[in-house]
């Protein structure tokens, strides 16, 4: 058995009230990849951070190859070999790859930045790590794949041998993903510690030699990942049994029937769309697939009445036989429309208003006079969408922003179905939000889907398309790539294929 | 015909002349802006060069010590608006109004402290200024010297990557408050070299309000350059003969022998810092950070 080469005995955080890290253990194997898992929430960032030295902890110590150790800053952990991955990149965009690759630790010669041993240090890690980026290409032109090598190299660079990767799947395309967990293989392969904070149970599954699950800031169990399953994992996670991320409920391919309920044609965006083109019939669930950035945000936009389009040829967007190019939001709300918009702390919910205002002011078309706030109904629809939906809020006038982002979220899905709509636009609908709330919203678009709504459902998580459509739209630069049908019966034979028209 | 031809050279040149504080308080401007630190106090930048200039090297009577002290002033000037917008984490563009403000009280103050009259310095003998032509050959040097300085030096990397992600900046050990504290300080340097030269070069004395609007004008210059040291020049040399032909076109008479109003013709610069900007602005990138707050 190898040695142990970090590990953290007894870390407490705190931030104000709140306990992010209760008394977590940790012990790292060298050589081995070890899978944190938790839920939103449940400390895992925190856990890093501490270990990465951006924060330090309360209570507890941290020791790094049997030394005890503190660390003032990121550098502290940097010199001694830890790195991290971060979910959002830490990349200048705007700075080329060979820029990026050195900064902050720069080669010089006479004070001026050696480019040329860089460039050398560079392709000789690319060449170990099988990998090709362009060095002198600026980082806002590579792909998200790329950059997250980029990332890889630039601790490589840096001498790191414990690699910490925060969420590092999320934003990447099934073969992207693949690729991914091969070069961690590699890494492990070539002597490096690994740490992968993810969510996702398949992939700890595939790489995994250890799994340390996190649930309400503690460490709840560290196992094998050999000696354990998804099921039992989820199971952990959650606290009781929940039904897998990427399982699907609904197997059958439905029996549509009825007129369509949106027909959109040639809808061309004033930057990203180029005619796009679809329909929607009663009860169904149309994914749109893609990478992020490719035109969804527009589509959501003109769909919803956000921006309304400018009058290009042929253009049209009808709902239940109506042309509702010009018209705005609210008459498309009154009209049956709803959405569930893709930030929901930008577009879903005022933060500083409670959940009654919240509620009224994204449903007020559906109330006799849409101008007067009515004060005991609405109090009394978000008492009741609170128990239907098991939203965790002290009371009706929490203010949106005390809640966590799940149950923010629940509160939007119950608003947006409260006035019985005939479309759903649900753009990522539970993005950030835990398996158990994920849950919840799945069930319920499903049951509404069955009730003739018809849902659009936006999402850069193929699992979630794949788990909810029954049709899937791909899209890329704006313009629709590819059209699978039949999702409920051929389900994960697709991925590789819907992976494929996303780039 | 001969008279035209002579007055066009003459306004090239003039505009030449003229471009040389913007092209300063520009280039002041690029290296505040692209460490991430919002900059509209180059105006109240280039009066302290202005004040600082002119009376050093009246007090001194060598314009090479007032250089060094308008060198100075602008360091100091550079530190004060660093300190409260990096370290105190004011607003960039109220601070930057502020501190314009500030400045355009404190010079007669202590104009009068040192002059005893409020609006002016003492005006400098012919041999006590310094010539325009050799400071519009330094700002003009200056440009590629900080391109190099950007893309060549350590330091320059750090200034662009906390102008661009203060994020990741921090995450390698790049210390992004320092490194904007040095830039602010290095931009209040150089602008007031601009200063200098509106006082000790172009002119014989420090008077009220001399800049004119100047900073705000190389500010105009920066974004239409795209926040670019060599592109620069050119924009500034832009403003510079608009400068140009705001003086030259007011002795000239219209068709019909008549005159515009000077006031008309004084508009010109501005008109054309106001087209260029409602025009150019959002078209060129700002760096992704600026005037964030680390």
């Amino acid at each position: 058995m190898s040695s142990l080469i970090l590990e953290a005995k007894g870390i407490t955080k705190r931030f104000g009230n709140v306990v992010a890290n209760d008394r977590v253990d940790l012990s790292i194997r060298e050589g081995e990849i070890h899978a944190i898992i938790g839920e939103n929430g449940a400390g895992k960032s925190t856990l890093m951070k501490i270990l990465y030295g951006m924060i330090a902890p309360d209570e507890g110590q941290l020791l790094v190859r049997g030394k005890s150790v503190h660390f003032e800053s990121p550098l502290d952990a940097l010199s001694l070999g830890i790195g991290m991955v971060h979910q959002h990149f830490m990349l200048v965009e705007r700075m080329t790859v060979l820029e990026n690759f050195i900064l902050g630790s720069e080669p010089t010669i006479n004070g001026i930045v050696d480019e040329k041993s860089a460039l050398q240090d560079l392709k000789n890690l690319m060449l170990e790590a099988h990998t090709e980026l362009p060095s002198s290409s600026l980082v806002k032109f590579l792909s998200v794949g790329q950059q997250q090598r980029l990332e890889i190299l630039k601790l490589l660079y840096r001498k790191s041998d414990i690699l910490i990767f925060d969420e590092p799947t999320g934003v990447l395309t099934p073969q992207e993903v693949d690729q991914f967990l091969k070069s961690l293989r590699d890494l492990k392969a070539r002597g490096k510690t690994i740490l992968l904070i993810t969510h996702k149970l398949n992939e700890v599954m595939a790489v995994a030699d250890q799994v340390t699950v996190m649930r309400a800031g503690k460490t709840v169990s560290s196992l094998a990942a050999s000696s354990t399953d998804v099921k039992e994992l989820a199971t952990l996670l959650v606290g009781r049994e929940v039904r897998a991320f990427d399982e699907r409920k609904v197997k059958s391919v439905k029996k549509l029937s009825g007129a369509p309920v949106l027909k959109v044609e040639s809808l061309s965006g004033v930057k990203k769309l180029k005619s796009v083109s679809f329909q929607i019939n009663p009860g169904e669930i149309l994914g749109i697939a893609g990478i992020e950035g490719n035109g969804q945000h527009e589509l959501v936009q003109m769909l919803s009445g956000v921006k309304v389009h400018s009058h290009s040829q042929g253009a049209s967007i009808q709902f239940l036989n109506m042309k509702i190019d010009q018209w705005n939001v609210e008459k498309r709300k009154a009209a049956g429309m709803a959405c569930i918009p893709e930030d929901r702390h930008h577009e879903g919910l005022i933060l500083d208003f409670n959940l009654v205002e919240n509620f009224y002011l994204g449903s007020r078309v559906h109330f006799d006079i849409p101008t007067l706030l009515p004060f005991k109904e609405v109090t009394a629809l978000v008492e009741k969408s609170i128990s239907d939906f098991e939203i965790k809020a002290k009371s009706p006038f929490s203010k949106a922003r005390e809640l966590s982002g799940g149950n923010q979220q629940k509160v939007i899905v119950a608003r947006e179905l409260f006035g019985r709509p005939k479309l759903l636009i649900a753009a990522q609908p539970t993005r950030g939000v835990d398996i158990g709330a994920i849950e919840r919203i799945h069930d319920e678009l499903l049951k509404r889907a069955e009730e003739g709504m018809a849902i659009l459902l936006i999402s850069s998580e193929l699992d979630e398309i794949l788990s909810l459509s029954d049709r899937v739209l791909v899209i890329r630069n704006g313009e629709i790539s590819a059209e699978f049908s039949d999702v409920a019966v051929q389900g994960p034979d697709l991925r590789y294929e819907i992976g494929r028209a996303m780039v | 015909m001969n008279e035209f031809h002579f007055s066009f050279v003459d306004l090239l040149l003039s505009g030449l002349r003229l471009s040389t504080p913007l092209l300063f308080a520009a280039l002041g401007g690029l290296l505040s802006e692209r460490a991430g630190v919002a900059n509209i106090a180059l105006e109240g930048f280039l009066l302290v060069g202005a004040f600082s200039a002119a009376a050093v090297t009246y007090l001194s009577g060598n314009p090479w010590i007032g250089l060094s002290g308008a060198l100075a002033a602008g360091a100091m000037i550079g530190l004060i608006f660093a300190m409260l917008t990096v370290y105190a984490k004011a607003d960039h563009i109220v601070m930057g109004t502020a501190l314009n403000l500030f400045v355009v009280g404190a010079l007669p103050l202590f104009n009068k402290i040192f002059f005893g009259v409020t609006g002016s310095t003492p005006s400098l003998e012919l041999d006590q200024r310094l010539s325009v032509w050799f400071l519009f050959f330094v700002a003009v040097a200056l440009s590629p010297l900080i391109w190099f300085f950007l893309h060549k030096v350590p330091f320059g990397y750090h200034l662009r990557s906390s102008g661009e992600n203060i994020e990741a900046s921090k995450s390698l050990g790049i210390s992004v408050k320092r490194t904007r504290l040095i830039a602010v300080i290095l931009a209040g340097m150089v602008t007031a070299l601009g200063g200098a030269f509106l006082s000790i070069a172009h002119g014989s004395q420090f008077s009220r309000g001399m800049s004119a609007g100047r900073g705000f004008i190389a500010l105009a210059a920066l974004i239409l350059a795209g926040w670019r040291p060599i592109p620069v020049i050119l924009t500034c040399i832009l403003f510079g003969l608009a400068d140009a032909a705001q003086i030259v076109l007011q002795s000239y008479p219209l068709p019909d022998g008549s005159t515009l109003p000077v006031q008309w013709i004084q508009m010109f610069p501005y008109i054309v810092t106001l087209v260029v900007l409602v025009g150019f602005v959002g078209k060129t990138e700002p760096p992704q950070a600026i005037a964030k707050n680390d």
